[in-house]
């Protein structure tokens, strides 16, 4: 049991000047951002933000087309990095013509030396799966359950989830995701699992990564977004902003009538008889995603350590 | 042995590291928990809980800081002190003036939603001055932006 | 930065590489497990009937005496009826068997294209596979050396075979037997020739697999470019190494025993050929054909028969360099996407 699961100072991942083009457009656009070892890090944003090229690049599946992004230092797939970064992708492929039992044994013939198999074989126990099914056989959700034994099984320092709670049932989901916290709670597990269902990673992750449109918008300890956003509610019936948010910045402001409901980072105290909350996660998200124009936000342990001097 | 078992609301709107603290305190109120039992360990929570194992290590972090537990590296998490008071047990004479307001209140006519509005304004009243001791309300009230959704909703 | 990525020594990666080299044998074994047990029974069932042809004709041409000349119009009525018949039950036979040993490197083509690779990327397979400790270069050559394997053992067994069973009938009344399939005929499926196609076929499934990325389309791409590939070949078979000419005044036969006739044309006195020159056939026996064309008589290019074995030997140095920088290809194309 590792009680500390909290590196502050060591990079799981870390973009600078990350970008992605495939043929019919870029997917990734001059990215820069750092998730700390340790963390549970949510990578969300709308369909097609660019989250799985991310995860795929992070894996070693596809090369940047520019900048770079490494993975504990390294480049991803880097032969000492390799065996530390574990990958489930959408589709959770398997081989169908393997059993369960075939699929944990490939497990471990391709991962000498780290592979677990008590953890993968109690996963997939778990779940009430035989291991002579045959992979081909199984449930959507059933599968998902073996992917992820195979991907602990692995025993990695990195685990990448694209979507992968999408095909589960409410009661699976939180068995794999308390599966997945206990694993990544034992082993010091750093894991970034993107997601468009906010509602899947609320109290699991305490990291975010928002992507839209192929660009970081937020990255950062949820703690510190949530902190540096307040929503201001008040009266206001003049034509544009109100002057006393000149000072801070405006994420998104909406007028109701005569009252005002702005999203903001202030930089000091707010003048002015405002109303003064804390938004929650789903507010600050959904107004960054509404605002495509508003700044980015890199919390100081989201901002990269390397410095990247742009070619030319 | 399990001693308590933690149940996380992710609606409330309260943090989830919050809610341990004060689930722990209120075992520590109870006299559920007593000095030298061990919480259980952050994988035991996150494995029933599903939530991020940080979030526990947080909330053990908080209640070690005000002195309430101690880490013990490699055995766990201790109760170092008790928050139960003798003034707040069953058969304290405080109770049973409460006991004997109350079968006042509802002789009165006044049923149990007047009563439970009637002792939280006198609890406002009496507590929102300066804390005479630690741990009773775990939010940060000298933020000034900061309004809790707990009393701004309802 | 920190090199200590977890308590685990990253040293420990090369010490394990044996194991894993067994390991993902293991997985490419399992993965086409049927395939292989089906392969493997077809090997085998294949090769017993070439082992039965090979003594069925031989004991078949012994009976009949057909090692020596017939004597007498009786004896000789007979003799060319034993001929009929061998061709009949026989001689077909050897044909298709070598028409299957011929084809069957496209098998592996086909089967390396799909199966084998293209259906990894279809399914998205691969994005497993290739997130594994072992790199998706070294995976991919796990992948592509059980077909070689299969192809070095088994094709050459098939080839041998059928090369010993062809041998022991061809030289029979210097080649009576089997008119139709002289080593020039037979040449793709004698020797080392089908071994070495196979590989190659095995490297161009491979990069075709790679960049298709879908079975069906891939499998067909491979059996288009196989055809696209080997057709040149085929056609500059006679060129890959120097030749020998014939000269005469009459016609000569584009049949000649042993040798291999592949061209046949008239020569002027400047010694400026004309292949297969536009004459009827009378003209050719008239010698009109000669006057009308200012020729001073006619030339055939052959091989002779010793030329079998150089001709194989640069045919297969020829294909296996093919298969060779198709195979280098597709692992380069593998480490430039994905390292």
């Amino acid at each position: 049991m590792t009680e500390l699961t909290f590196y502050p100072e060591r990079t799981a991942l870390e973009a600078v000047g990350l970008g992605v083009a495939y043929r019919r457009g870029p997917a990734l656009l001059d990215c820069s951002f750092r998730v700390p070892a340790g963390r549970v890090c949510a990578l969300v944003g709308p369909n097609g933000a660019g989250k799985s090229t991310l995860l795929s690049v992070a894996a070693g599946l596809r090369r940047p087309t520019r900048g770079s992004l490494t993975v504990f230092g390294r480049p991803p797939g880097a032969p000492e990095v390799r065996p530390h970064v574990a990958f489930l992708s959408q589709e959770k492929p398997l081989y169908p013509s393997f059993t369960i039992a075939d699929t944990l044994r490939m497990g471990r013939e391709l991962n000498p030396g780290s592979w677990d198999q008590a953890t993968a074989e109690r996963l997939v126990g778990d779940g009430g799966l035989s291991p002579q099914a045959r992979v081909g056989d199984l449930s959507g959700g059933q599968r998902t359950r073996v992917a992820l034994a195979l991907a602990l099984g692995k025993r990695p320092a990195l685990l990448l989830l694209d979507e992968p709670m999408a095909d589960l049932d409410p009661l699976a989901r939180h068995d794999m995701t308390a599966a997945l916290m206990a694993a990544a709670a034992e082993h010091a597990i750093t894991v970034v699992m993107s997601s468009h269902v906010l509602a899947e990673l609320e109290g699991v992750c305490d990291y975010l990564l928002l992507i839209a449109d192929g660009r970081v918008r937020l990255a950062g300890e949820v703690e510190d977004l949530l902190a540096a956003h307040t929503l201001l509610v008040g009266r206001h019936e003049t034509a544009g902003p109100p002057r006393e948010f000149a000072a801070h910045t405006v994420v998104e402001s909406r007028v109701t009538g005569r009252q005002l409901t702005a999203l903001v980072r202030p930089e000091g105290p707010v003048a002015g008889e405002w109303r003064a909350s804390e938004p929650s996660l789903e507010e600050i998200l959904l107004a960054h995603l509404r605002v495509p124009g508003a700044p980015a936000l890199l919390t100081p342990s989201a901002e990269p350590r390397v410095a990247w001097k742009k070619a030319a | 042995m399990r001693v308590v078992e933690f149940r996380i609301d992710r609606r409330s709107g309260v943090a989830t590291y919050l809610q341990i603290v004060q689930q722990v305190k209120q075992a520590l109120r109870l006299g559920l928990l007593t000095p030298g039992d061990k919480l259980p360990t952050a994988k035991e929570v996150v494995a029933a809980t599903a939530i991020n194992p940080n979030t526990v290590l947080k909330a053990y972090r908080e209640l070690d800081r005000e002195g309430l537990v101690e880490a013990r590296p490699g055995l766990g998490t201790f109760v170092r002190r008790s928050l139960a008071r003798p003034q707040a047990a069953a058969d304290s004479p405080l109770r049973a003036e409460i006991a004997d307001w109350m079968g006042r209140a509802r002789a009165a006519g006044l049923d149990r939603e007047d009563v439970a509005a009637l002792v939280t304004s006198v609890l406002e009243d009496s507590f929102s001055g300066p804390e005479p001791g630690p741990g009773a309300a775990p939010a940060a009230p000298h933020d000034p932006q900061h309004v809790d959704k707990g009393t701004t909703t309802g | 930065m920190s090199t200590a990525l977890t308590s685990r020594p990253l040293a420990d990666a090369p010490a394990a590489r044996p194991a894993t080299l067994r390991g993902l044998a293991w997985v490419v074994w399992r993965q086409h497990r049927l395939t292989s047990w089906i392969a493997l029974g077809a090997l085998l069932a294949f090769g017993a009937e070439l082992v039965w042809l090979r003594f069925a004709m031989t004991s078949f041409v012994d009976r009949h005496g057909l090692r020596s000349a017939c004597a007498g119009p009786e004896a000789c009525e007979r003799w060319n009826m034993a001929v009929a018949s061998f061709q009949y039950e026989y001689a077909d036979l050897l044909r298709y068997n070598g028409l299957l040993l011929t084809w069957l490197p496209l098998l592996f083509g086909l089967f390396v294209a799909g199966p084998v690779v293209a259906r990894e990327l279809e399914t998205g397979a691969y994005k497993m596979a290739w997130t594994q400790s072992v790199s998706p270069v070294r995976w991919f050559a796990a992948k592509l050396a059980l077909p070689a394997v299969a192809a070095l053992a088994g094709v050459s067994l098939l080839s041998a075979l059928h090369t010993w069973a062809w041998r022991s009938v061809v030289s029979v009344q210097s080649g009576a037997l089997l008119a139709d399939r002289r080593w020039f005929d037979a040449f793709d499926a004698l020797g080392a020739v089908p071994v070495a196609n196979s590989l190659a076929a095995i490297g161009l499934g491979a990069l075709v697999g790679l960049l298709v990325r879908r079975v069906l389309p891939a499998m067909a791409g491979t059996a288009v470019a196989s055809l696209a590939l080997y057709w040149p070949l085929v056609t500059a078979r006679p060129h890959l190494m120097a030749s020998e000419t014939l000269l005469d005044r009459e016609v000569p036969n584009l049949v000649g025993g042993d040798s291999w006739r592949f061209e046949r044309g008239v020569v002027s006195a400047t010694g400026r050929r004309m292949p297969e020159p536009d004459c009827t056939l009378l003209d050719k026996f008239r010698g009109d054909c000669l006057t009308r064309h200012n020729a001073t008589g006619w030339y055939v290019d052959y091989h002779p028969a010793s030329h079998f074995w150089p001709l194989q030997g640069i045919h297969t140095g020829i294909v296996l360099a093919a298969g060779a920088a198709l195979g280098a290809g597709a692992l380069w194309w593998t480490r430039r996407g994905h390292r």
